[in-house]
């Protein structure tokens, strides 16, 4: 067990460190000869000058252990285009992206366990297809199209959600950790609360098709094995309740695999709210970071994608440790069982 | 005997002749007809923002999506078969490593590699490929490994070389003909997957030049126009989303 979980963490560590590498490397492509091209009239003195400072004189290997220290330090520079701190950026938009990442993630888990729960459970052939729907549904229907179809018709047409933005500028926004449903329960705001909800509708439940369409398609494939099914079967003569079964078993056995997949598809779920966020004009990360690569800010995206990296890697690793929790015969296997 | 499959085929021919052949010029602007709307003999289904052909956008622009998908699709399959030879022939490095990363790569999504090629790429139509490309070879290399390793271990893969059959020819006509059904349903899944990102990209203005008739571009320069003339937003993702559609019907058992 504890070999297991060392050897795994010991693993994403270095995936970790080779990708900021990639990274690294990504980001002096890019940069190039841009000290030189940035200067009107080029001038070696002054093209030094600057290279010194920004500390790009150094041997590669240096460059990249200052870039990781500097990144775990926090000290992540400033936009070379207006100067704003990335950090500070960051810590602004970073809670907008997880409010609205976060809450997709719940509703689309709970809309994915009820379509197929109910569609094992209920006799219907309707509800018996309702999750091939919603993985077919995932594959042909473009996340940002949705978006939009939800403003023309939940917007435009009935004026029941507001367009864009994620708060009523005309309220006062309540302080504090900065995600905004927090803060507003915090400070016993019900009009800011009701406001923030109301723009977070939309958005999140356009997102939330997603991980519903990766829970459905998981659980179904488990439940359908016949390793499970005779397992059940198992159960019910030995006497256990159905309820028993679910609780004591369908958890411990469905739960793991289920946890590792959506730590998995956090990251994705990160991606898909680029996409979202440009819909709904969500101040989110996702806009920041297209924003800086179209701009070439370098100095921005090195480090705003390196922390977005090491969040889906930390997510990855904490998925991990869970599911081996809650199963630990994960720890033995000697296939990949959860992949 | 091959049984065609007729949607499959729709679905290539109209595409393809949205590429060769559009009623007008998907570029061109009708300054006579400045003024949203007017589904007419003229122009169909009217003209956009701009003054163009919405129809001819609409063609040009499924043909550019579905061909912008199968290369990145054929880039992917190339990749991931490469990755599946190296495991077979340097063990040591491919029966560790490459299944370990590709669970993390999986997880890493495309907009955010696209974002580390455009760092140092142009934002053009082959970057987005390349990424969508990329992006979805770690799905692909896992569904090839599967079925792979599924097969080869049968016992009439072991007849056929035991009869002396080997390399090229035992892979294409004692492997190939069980890998094929599943090759294809990937292949489906990949494509369908690769479209989706691609429009997606386009969708945030990465590809570069925001006039190139691709139905995720169209979105984004429609987008303005979603009060006024909300079918210039809808249209293009009703074709994107009947296209594939058609393509994952095409796949399910009659």
């Amino acid at each position: 067990m504890v070999a297991y979980v060392l050897r795994k963490s010991l693993l994403l560590l270095a995936l970790f460190l080779t990708a900021s590498a990639l990274l690294f490397g990504a980001s002096r492509l890019a940069l190039g000869d841009g000290v030189l091209l940035a200067q009107k009239a080029p001038d070696p003195e002054r093209t030094r000058e600057i290279e010194t400072a920004l500390g790009l004189d150094l041997p590669w290997r240096t460059q990249y252990l200052n870039y990781l220290g500097n990144f775990l330090r926090g000290d992540w520079g400033a936009s070379i285009l207006n100067q704003r701190p990335v950090a500070d950026e960051v810590s602004n938009r970073l809670p907008a992206t997880l409010e609205l990442s976060l809450i997709a993630l719940v509703l689309g888990t709970l809309m994915g366990l009820a379509t197929t729960l109910l569609g094992e459970a209920l006799p219907w052939g309707w509800a018996k297809k309702m999750p091939a729907v919603l993985g077919a549904l995932g594959l042909t229907v473009p996340i940002f199209w949705l978006g939009l179809l939800m403003i023309i018709v939940g917007a435009v047409w009935c004026g029941a959600f507001p367009v864009s933005g994620q708060f009523n500028f005309m309220l006062d926004r309540p302080s504090g950790t900065g995600f905004l449903v927090i803060d507003s329960i915090r400070s016993g705001d019900g009009a800011a609360l009701v406001s923030a909800l109301h723009h977070l509708a939309l958005p999140a439940f356009c997102l939330s098709f997603f991980p519903a369409a990766v829970v459905s398609g998981l659980l179904r494939a488990r439940l359908h094995e016949p390793r499970w099914q005779r397992l059940v079967i198992a159960l019910r003569a030995k006497g256990l309740s159905h309820a028993a079964i679910w609780l004591r078993h369908g958890l411990r056995l469905l739960g793991a695999p289920l946890i590792i997949a959506l730590g998995t598809s956090f990251g994705l779920l990160l991606g898909g709210s680029v996409l979202t966020e440009t819909v709904f004009a969500w101040p989110g990360m996702g806009r920041y970071l297209v924003g800086a690569v179209l701009d070439r800010d370098v100095f921005v995206i090195q480090y705003a994608l390196l922390f977005v990296m090491f969040l889906i890697f930390v997510v990855v690793w904490g998925a991990e440790l869970l599911a081996v929790a809650l199963n630990p015969q994960l720890a033995n296997s000697e296939v990949d069982d959860a992949h | 005997m091959m049984r065609i499959n007729w949607l499959l085929v729709c679905v290539a021919l109209i595409a393809a002749l949205g590429l060769l052949w559009t009623p007008y010029d998907p570029l061109a602007q009708d300054f006579r007809e400045l003024r949203l709307g007017g589904f007419s003999p003229p122009h169909l289904l009217g003209i956009d923002g701009l003054g163009r052909d919405v129809l001819s956008r609409l063609w040009r622009g499924l043909g550019n999506t579905v061909a912008l998908s199968l290369i990145a699709l054929v880039l992917n399959f190339a990749v991931a078969s490469m990755m599946l030879v190296i495991e077979e022939k340097v063990p040591i490095i491919g029966r560790t490593l490459i299944p370990l990363v590709a669970a993390v790569w999986l997880g890493f999504p495309v907009v955010f590699l696209s974002l580390i090629l455009l760092m140092f790429l142009p934002p053009a139509g082959g970057t987005v490929v390349l990424a969508v490309a990329l992006g979805n070879t770690p799905v692909s290399y896992r569904q090839l490994r599967v079925t792979w390793r599924e097969q080869r271990r049968m016992a009439y893969v072991e007849a056929s070389s035991a009869l002396g059959v080997t390399g090229w020819k035992l892979f294409r006509w004692t492997l190939w003909p069980n890998l094929m059904p599943d090759v294809v349903a990937l292949a489906r899944l990949v494509f369908a997957l690769s479209a989706l990102e691609l429009s997606g990209l386009a969708f945030l203005g990465v590809i570069g030049d925001p006039d190139f008739p691709e139905l995720g571009a169209m979105l984004r320069q429609n987008q303005a126009y979603l009060t006024n003339a909300p079918w210039l937003v809808l249209l293009p993702g009703i074709i994107l989303s009947g296209m594939l559609l058609m393509v994952h019907l095409s796949g399910q058992r009659k």
